[in-house]
Protein backbone atom coordinates (compact mmCIF):
# COMPACT_ATOMS: atom_id res chain seq x y z
CA UNK A 1 0.00 0.00 0.00
CA UNK A 2 1.11 3.13 -1.04
CA UNK A 3 1.77 5.90 1.97
CA UNK A 4 0.70 9.81 1.71
CA UNK A 5 3.86 11.99 0.66
CA UNK A 6 4.15 15.25 1.46
CA UNK A 7 3.96 17.63 -1.76
CA UNK A 8 7.81 18.76 -1.71
CA UNK A 9 9.03 15.23 -1.31
CA UNK A 10 6.77 14.03 -4.59
CA UNK A 11 8.02 16.37 -6.63
CA UNK A 12 11.94 16.01 -5.64
CA UNK A 13 11.36 12.11 -5.45
CA UNK A 14 9.87 12.19 -9.23
CA UNK A 15 10.90 15.12 -10.97
CA UNK A 16 12.69 12.88 -13.69
CA UNK A 17 8.96 11.83 -14.50
CA UNK A 18 8.39 15.64 -15.60
CA UNK A 19 11.39 15.41 -17.92
CA UNK A 20 10.17 15.47 -21.92
CA UNK A 21 12.32 15.83 -25.29
CA UNK A 22 12.03 18.95 -26.18
CA UNK A 23 10.78 19.45 -30.38
CA UNK A 24 13.74 18.84 -33.07
CA UNK A 25 12.49 22.63 -34.23
CA UNK A 26 13.92 23.80 -30.73
CA UNK A 27 17.68 23.22 -31.40
CA UNK A 28 17.41 23.94 -34.99
CA UNK A 29 15.96 27.55 -33.59
CA UNK A 30 18.96 27.72 -31.07
CA UNK A 31 21.48 26.45 -34.00
CA UNK A 32 20.41 29.25 -35.88
CA UNK A 33 20.63 31.90 -33.14
CA UNK A 34 24.15 30.67 -32.34
CA UNK A 35 25.05 31.08 -36.01
CA UNK A 36 23.89 34.62 -36.09
CA UNK A 37 25.68 35.40 -32.85
CA UNK A 38 28.87 33.63 -34.36
CA UNK A 39 28.76 35.69 -37.17
CA UNK A 40 27.74 38.67 -35.23
CA UNK A 41 31.03 38.73 -32.69
CA UNK A 42 33.29 37.95 -36.17
CA UNK A 43 31.84 41.33 -37.65
CA UNK A 44 32.35 43.11 -34.93
CA UNK A 45 35.96 41.63 -33.75
CA UNK A 46 37.28 42.41 -37.67
CA UNK A 47 35.58 46.51 -37.25
CA UNK A 48 37.58 46.76 -34.43
CA UNK A 49 40.63 45.87 -36.04
CA UNK A 50 40.01 47.96 -38.91
CA UNK A 51 39.03 50.91 -36.27
CA UNK A 52 42.55 50.07 -34.46
CA UNK A 53 43.83 50.26 -37.81
CA UNK A 54 42.43 53.23 -39.22
CA UNK A 55 43.33 55.23 -35.82
CA UNK A 56 47.44 54.38 -36.14
CA UNK A 57 46.94 55.03 -39.53
CA UNK A 58 46.16 58.57 -38.41
CA UNK A 59 48.89 59.21 -35.80
CA UNK A 60 51.14 57.91 -38.12
CA UNK A 61 49.74 60.22 -40.94
CA UNK A 62 49.89 62.85 -37.89
CA UNK A 63 53.48 62.49 -36.80
CA UNK A 64 55.03 62.41 -40.48
CA UNK A 65 52.99 65.56 -41.26
CA UNK A 66 54.36 67.23 -38.36
CA UNK A 67 57.64 66.28 -39.55
CA UNK A 68 57.36 67.99 -42.69
CA UNK A 69 56.07 70.94 -41.80
CA UNK A 70 59.14 71.54 -38.61
CA UNK A 71 61.42 71.04 -41.51
CA UNK A 72 59.45 73.33 -43.84
CA UNK A 73 59.55 76.16 -41.18
CA UNK A 74 62.14 76.35 -38.82
CA UNK A 75 60.20 78.60 -36.51
CA UNK A 76 57.64 76.54 -35.24
CA UNK A 77 58.96 74.34 -32.32
CA UNK A 78 61.29 77.27 -30.94
CA UNK A 79 60.95 79.36 -28.74
CA UNK A 80 61.61 82.43 -30.12
CA UNK A 81 58.77 83.92 -31.34
CA UNK A 82 58.59 87.25 -33.80
CA UNK A 83 56.30 89.98 -32.08
CA UNK A 84 55.31 92.14 -35.01
CA UNK A 85 55.58 95.82 -35.03
CA UNK A 86 52.22 97.13 -34.65
CA UNK A 87 50.67 100.49 -34.84
CA UNK A 88 49.10 102.36 -32.42
CA UNK A 89 46.30 103.89 -34.60
CA UNK A 90 42.86 101.98 -34.06
CA UNK A 91 43.97 100.32 -31.03
CA UNK A 92 42.59 99.80 -27.59
CA UNK A 93 45.24 101.54 -25.10
CA UNK A 94 45.27 98.80 -22.78
CA UNK A 95 46.03 96.24 -25.10
CA UNK A 96 48.70 98.00 -26.51
CA UNK A 97 49.93 98.63 -23.19
CA UNK A 98 50.03 94.84 -22.24
CA UNK A 99 51.86 94.55 -25.99
CA UNK A 100 54.88 97.07 -25.18
CA UNK A 101 55.01 95.32 -21.94
CA UNK A 102 55.42 92.31 -23.33
CA UNK A 103 58.11 93.60 -25.75
CA UNK A 104 59.92 94.81 -23.04
CA UNK A 105 60.39 92.17 -21.03
CA UNK A 106 60.35 89.22 -23.88
CA UNK A 107 63.99 88.41 -22.89
CA UNK A 108 63.05 87.81 -19.38
CA UNK A 109 60.22 85.71 -20.51
CA UNK A 110 62.37 82.09 -21.12
CA UNK A 111 63.73 80.92 -17.95
CA UNK A 112 62.60 83.48 -15.60
CA UNK A 113 63.44 81.60 -12.67
CA UNK A 114 66.94 78.93 -12.70
CA UNK A 115 68.06 76.92 -10.03
CA UNK A 116 69.82 78.54 -6.99
CA UNK A 117 72.54 77.29 -4.80
CA UNK A 118 71.59 73.68 -3.00
CA UNK A 119 69.11 74.35 -0.04
CA UNK A 120 68.98 77.66 -1.41
CA UNK A 121 65.43 79.69 -2.65
CA UNK A 122 64.69 79.65 -6.19
CA UNK A 123 65.64 83.10 -7.77
CA UNK A 124 65.17 85.28 -10.73
CA UNK A 125 67.87 85.72 -12.92
CA UNK A 126 68.93 89.00 -13.65
CA UNK A 127 69.89 89.44 -17.80
CA UNK B 1 33.34 13.53 -22.33
CA UNK B 2 33.34 15.18 -18.79
CA UNK B 3 31.08 18.32 -17.94
CA UNK B 4 33.95 20.35 -17.20
CA UNK B 5 35.25 19.58 -20.62
CA UNK B 6 31.88 20.22 -22.07
CA UNK B 7 31.97 23.29 -20.95
CA UNK B 8 35.10 24.33 -21.77
CA UNK B 9 34.34 23.63 -25.68
CA UNK B 10 30.82 25.45 -25.41
CA UNK B 11 33.40 28.29 -24.83
CA UNK B 12 35.05 27.62 -27.70
CA UNK B 13 31.89 27.65 -30.34
CA UNK B 14 32.24 24.06 -31.08
CA UNK B 15 28.78 23.77 -32.35
CA UNK B 16 28.97 20.09 -31.48
CA UNK B 17 29.60 20.67 -27.74
CA UNK B 18 26.56 22.90 -27.90
CA UNK B 19 24.59 20.55 -29.09
CA UNK B 20 25.41 17.83 -26.88
CA UNK B 21 25.49 20.16 -23.89
CA UNK B 22 21.32 21.04 -25.07
CA UNK B 23 20.27 17.57 -25.75
CA UNK B 24 21.66 16.20 -22.36
CA UNK B 25 20.09 19.25 -20.33
CA UNK B 26 17.02 19.98 -21.81
CA UNK B 27 14.78 17.35 -21.61
CA UNK B 28 15.04 18.17 -18.02
CA UNK B 29 14.86 22.04 -18.49
CA UNK B 30 11.52 21.26 -20.35
CA UNK B 31 10.08 19.26 -17.28
CA UNK B 32 10.63 22.31 -15.64
CA UNK B 33 9.10 24.63 -18.55
CA UNK B 34 6.05 22.13 -18.34
CA UNK B 35 5.22 23.29 -15.02
CA UNK B 36 5.42 26.96 -15.45
CA UNK B 37 3.65 27.04 -19.23
CA UNK B 38 0.71 25.17 -20.54
CA UNK B 39 1.13 26.22 -24.32
CA UNK B 40 3.94 24.14 -26.35
CA UNK B 41 4.86 26.94 -28.34
CA UNK B 42 5.69 28.99 -26.12
CA UNK B 43 7.57 26.20 -23.91
CA UNK B 44 10.29 25.96 -27.18
CA UNK B 45 10.11 29.89 -27.28
CA UNK B 46 11.39 30.12 -23.81
CA UNK B 47 13.62 27.16 -23.77
CA UNK B 48 15.58 28.31 -26.99
CA UNK B 49 16.24 31.68 -25.49
CA UNK B 50 17.07 30.06 -21.50
CA UNK B 51 19.36 27.83 -23.71
CA UNK B 52 21.13 30.84 -25.68
CA UNK B 53 21.32 32.84 -22.74
CA UNK B 54 23.23 29.76 -21.04
CA UNK B 55 25.91 30.06 -23.98
CA UNK B 56 25.85 33.38 -24.19
CA UNK B 57 26.72 33.59 -20.30
CA UNK B 58 29.14 30.82 -20.09
CA UNK B 59 31.97 32.58 -19.00
CA UNK B 60 29.98 33.20 -16.12
CA UNK B 61 29.68 30.17 -14.90
CA UNK B 62 32.50 30.05 -12.28
CA UNK B 63 32.51 25.75 -11.34
CA UNK B 64 32.02 26.44 -7.84
CA UNK B 65 28.31 25.11 -7.75
CA UNK B 66 25.83 22.96 -9.35
CA UNK B 67 25.83 23.23 -13.50
CA UNK B 68 22.46 22.18 -13.76
CA UNK B 69 21.25 24.27 -11.25
CA UNK B 70 22.58 27.50 -12.81
CA UNK B 71 21.33 26.31 -15.65
CA UNK B 72 17.46 25.71 -14.44
CA UNK B 73 18.18 28.93 -12.24
CA UNK B 74 18.56 30.77 -15.94
CA UNK B 75 15.56 28.47 -17.28
CA UNK B 76 13.32 29.52 -14.16
CA UNK B 77 14.09 32.96 -14.39
CA UNK B 78 13.40 33.34 -18.41
CA UNK B 79 9.82 31.71 -17.57
CA UNK B 80 9.26 34.01 -15.07
CA UNK B 81 10.14 37.01 -17.42
CA UNK B 82 7.68 35.48 -19.88
CA UNK B 83 5.06 35.72 -17.58
CA UNK B 84 4.99 38.83 -16.15
CA UNK B 85 4.83 39.77 -19.90
CA UNK B 86 1.84 38.24 -19.70
CA UNK B 87 0.09 38.41 -16.50
CA UNK B 88 -0.07 40.79 -13.73
CA UNK B 89 0.65 38.86 -10.35
CA UNK B 90 -0.99 42.15 -8.72
CA UNK B 91 -4.29 41.01 -9.89
CA UNK B 92 -5.64 38.78 -6.92
CA UNK B 93 -7.66 38.10 -3.90
CA UNK B 94 -5.41 38.88 -0.61
CA UNK B 95 -6.05 37.23 2.25
CA UNK B 96 -5.01 38.31 5.54
CA UNK B 97 -5.58 35.00 7.89
CA UNK B 98 -2.16 32.89 7.34
CA UNK B 99 -2.79 30.88 10.52
CA UNK B 100 -4.17 27.99 9.09
CA UNK B 101 -1.16 26.20 7.60
CA UNK B 102 -1.86 24.34 4.37
CA UNK B 103 -0.08 20.53 4.64
CA UNK B 104 -0.44 19.27 1.17
CA UNK B 105 -0.03 15.35 1.24
CA UNK B 106 -0.32 13.25 -1.77
CA UNK B 107 -0.71 9.76 -2.26
CA UNK B 108 2.81 8.02 -3.86
CA UNK B 109 1.28 6.52 -6.20
CA UNK B 110 -0.50 9.74 -7.97
CA UNK B 111 0.45 9.70 -11.47
CA UNK B 112 2.70 13.00 -12.72
CA UNK B 113 0.61 13.37 -15.67
CA UNK B 114 -2.09 13.86 -12.91
CA UNK B 115 -0.58 15.99 -11.10
CA UNK B 116 0.53 17.66 -14.48
CA UNK B 117 -3.28 18.17 -15.35
CA UNK B 118 -4.27 19.80 -12.01
CA UNK B 119 -1.05 21.99 -12.05
CA UNK B 120 -2.60 23.30 -15.75
CA UNK B 121 -5.71 24.08 -13.72
CA UNK B 122 -4.34 26.39 -11.34
CA UNK B 123 -4.56 30.35 -12.54
CA UNK B 124 -1.26 31.48 -13.51
CA UNK B 125 -1.00 33.05 -10.86
CA UNK B 126 -1.47 29.91 -8.02
CA UNK B 127 0.43 27.96 -10.60
CA UNK B 128 3.77 29.99 -10.83
CA UNK B 129 3.88 30.87 -7.15
CA UNK B 130 3.35 26.90 -6.04
CA UNK B 131 6.00 25.97 -8.20
CA UNK B 132 8.47 28.60 -6.88
CA UNK B 133 7.16 27.89 -3.12
CA UNK B 134 6.81 23.95 -2.97
CA UNK B 135 8.94 22.57 -6.08
CA UNK B 136 11.87 25.21 -6.47
CA UNK B 137 12.35 25.98 -2.68
CA UNK B 138 12.23 29.97 -3.00
CA UNK B 139 11.03 32.56 -0.31
CA UNK B 140 8.19 34.33 0.16
CA UNK B 141 10.87 37.76 -0.31
CA UNK B 142 12.56 36.26 -2.62
CA UNK B 143 9.10 35.53 -5.31
CA UNK B 144 7.59 38.67 -4.25
CA UNK B 145 11.46 40.41 -5.70
CA UNK B 146 11.14 37.62 -8.57
CA UNK B 147 7.35 38.59 -9.60
CA UNK B 148 7.31 42.12 -8.86
CA UNK B 149 5.00 41.44 -5.81
CA UNK B 150 4.22 42.22 -2.72
CA UNK B 151 5.00 39.36 0.38
CA UNK B 152 1.34 39.53 1.09
CA UNK B 153 0.50 38.36 -2.61
CA UNK B 154 2.67 35.73 -2.76
CA UNK B 155 1.34 34.30 0.94
CA UNK B 156 -1.81 34.96 0.08
CA UNK B 157 -1.69 33.00 -3.75
CA UNK B 158 0.56 29.96 -2.09
CA UNK B 159 -2.48 29.15 0.19
CA UNK B 160 -5.19 29.89 -2.22
CA UNK B 161 -2.61 27.40 -4.93
CA UNK B 162 -2.62 25.05 -1.89
CA UNK B 163 -6.25 24.55 -1.40
CA UNK B 164 -7.19 24.12 -4.92
CA UNK B 165 -4.45 21.31 -5.65
CA UNK B 166 -5.97 19.52 -2.06
CA UNK B 167 -9.24 19.52 -3.84
CA UNK B 168 -8.07 18.70 -7.02
CA UNK B 169 -5.87 15.85 -5.44
CA UNK B 170 -8.52 14.51 -3.20
CA UNK B 171 -10.80 14.50 -6.17
CA UNK B 172 -8.82 12.56 -8.09
CA UNK B 173 -7.71 9.98 -5.49
CA UNK B 174 -11.26 9.44 -5.06
CA UNK B 175 -11.84 8.57 -9.00
CA UNK B 176 -8.92 6.43 -8.74
CA UNK B 177 -10.08 4.56 -5.45
CA UNK B 178 -13.00 4.04 -7.63
CA UNK B 179 -11.87 2.42 -10.67
CA UNK B 180 -8.68 0.42 -8.90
Amino acid sequence: MTKPKDMEDYFKSRQDEFNEMPSRAAWKKLERRLDKRQKRSRLSYSRSFAMAAAVLILVVFAFLFSMVDLEGDPQIGTASIQIEPISTQDMDPEAYKVVEYTLKYRDRMSNIIEEGPENGKLQVRNN
Amino acid sequence: MTEKELIQACKKNKRKAQQRLFDTYSPKMNGVLRRYLRSNEDREDVLVEAFYKVFENLERFRGEGSFEGWIRRIVVNEALMFLRKQHNFNMTVEITDFDEPVRMTVMDDLAVKDIMKMLNELPTGYRTVFNLYVVEGYKHREIADLLGISINTSKSQLILAKKRMRTLIEKTQLINQQSG
